[in-house]
């Protein structure tokens, strides 16, 4: 019998996730991680992931290990969708800093797979915020600074949802953006930035080196206590573009909208080798949904191109990003 | 795209009947919903795109195309040939 160093069980938007360690360590550093938003209840898992160490022989089945997939050097990760179990593998000598992001990681996959399967939530790859009761979705391709543009709200009072991806939720004709409880991860460019400098400086950070890129995980509460929300009603939407060659900044009202199209194929994210014919189901209907979705946010929702240079126009972003959203209604 | 360009020109070219569409800014989103693949196509494309209407043969799609649009009208019918050739083996668009 397993002896259960570390078991959580938490709760995103409905989904129910266990979260159970075998090592004392790994399972004190998730719950520092986890400890804002978990809590324990009654509620029936969805899923359950086990998080151990690659040498505890006797709790790994050797199937399992054969199976799983390398994430990160010597991380395993191996998920079971037809049992709703999944599987976090550390090699010894690993650090727990990694493994908290690994597993994080991993609760984010799942529940995003989750909240598509049984709740029929859309996940659109974008960053969500909002200023009182607005809330405004932040699109674009991967680098147009979405996390950077969110770090910088929220310093300036916004509220923070999601980071890299967003559920919207519709009801009737209403659009909700969801949160999404994950930290924001930045890259070193940004941390060596004069605009990363003023936002990080005197805060927690945790090195991030998994994955794909160097850099850093903050909290954003971090940056501004309390400013996680679960939801807001979607006002606007924002299609960025960082570049330095940007002059000045400007908002097009001719709407850009192909990428929020080309964001489509971010449902990708819920594919792995490890599926099966039945995820892939779910990940094409999602996508549908997305797309359905997208096209009834054309037809109802303000969308607006902004085209900023971080070097030269950061400082006056969140104004006119306010000014916009007091014109929304 | 085994078809050579003699035997495409008489051929009515029509929207599949799983493919949704939506013009943005002139730009065709087009999302196969047999596999969930958006795809984005660019203006010239989403104008072939939309004359794929069932009414009109390749020939014309090419006809109106040079009309509107000016250049080298030889090369201009090849790129349509093998754009529509392209549609086609993609299962975007049938040739009938």
């Amino acid at each position: 019998m397993t002896e259960y160093f570390f078991d959580m069980l938490f709760e995103i938007h409905g989904i129910h996730v266990r979260l159970v360690s075998d090592s004392h360590k790994i399972g004190d550093s998730v719950s520092r991680e986890l400890g804002d938003f978990a809590a324990r209840n009654k509620a029936i898992p969805s899923i359950t992931i086990n998080v151990c160490r690659h040498t505890n022989g006797k709790s790994i089945l050797p199937e399992l290990v054969q199976n799983a997939e390398e994430i990160s050097p010597g991380i395993f990760t191996f998920t079971d969708f037809t049992k709703m179990k999944s599987t976090i593998l550390l090699k010894r000598g690993h650090s727990f800093d990694e493994a908290v992001l690994v597993t994080l990681s991993m609760v984010g996959y799942i529940s995003r797979f989750l909240l598509a399967k049984k709740k029929q939530l859309t996940g659109i790859h974008s960053a969500s915020l909002a200023y009182g009761s607005k809330g405004v979705l932040l699109a674009g391709n991967s680098g147009s600074g979405k996390t950077t543009m969110s770090l910088l709200l929220i310093k300036k009072g916004f509220k923070y949802l999601s980071d890299e991806e967003t559920f919207i939720e519709k009801k009737g004709s209403k659009l909700t953006l969801l949160s999404f409880p994950r930290h924001i991860r930045i890259g070193n460019g940004f941390a060596d930035s004069p605009q990363g400098k003023d936002i990080i400086a005197g805060r927690t950070l945790t090195r991030h080196n998994a994955f794909y890129q160097d850099g850093f995980i903050i909290n954003p509460d971090d940056i501004s206590p309390g400013c996680r929300i679960k939801s807001a009603k979607l006002t606007a939407c924002i299609v960025l573009s960082e570049s330095e060659k940007y002059r000045k900044l400007t908002i097009k009202k001719k709407r850009d909208t192909a990428h929020l199209y080309k964001l489509l194929s971010l449902a990708e994210t819920l594919s792995t080798g490890t599926e099966k014919d039945s995820v892939q189901k779910i990940i094409r209907k999602n996508n549908r949904k997305a797309y359905d979705i997208i096209n009834f946010m054309f037809d109802t929702t303000p969308v607006f191109h902004i085209q900023y240079s971080l070097k030269k126009n950061s400082a006056e972003l969140s104004d006119v990003i306010k000014e916009f959203l007091d014109y929304c209604k | 795209m085994t078809e050579n360009k003699t035997d495409i020109l008489d051929k009515i070219p029509v929207q599949a009947p799983h493919i949704l569409s939506r013009i943005e800014n002139g730009k065709a989103v087009i999302f196969d919903d047999t596999n969930g693949e958006p795809c984005l196509l660019n203006e010239t494309g989403s104008l072939i795109w939309s004359l794929c209407n069932g009414k009109l043969s390749v020939r014309a799609v090419i006809s109106e195309l040079t009309c509107l649009y000016e250049g080298n009208s030889s090369q201009m019918e090849t790129e349509i040939v093998d754009f529509i050739s392209l549609l086609s083996y993609k299962g975007i668009i049938t040739l009938s």
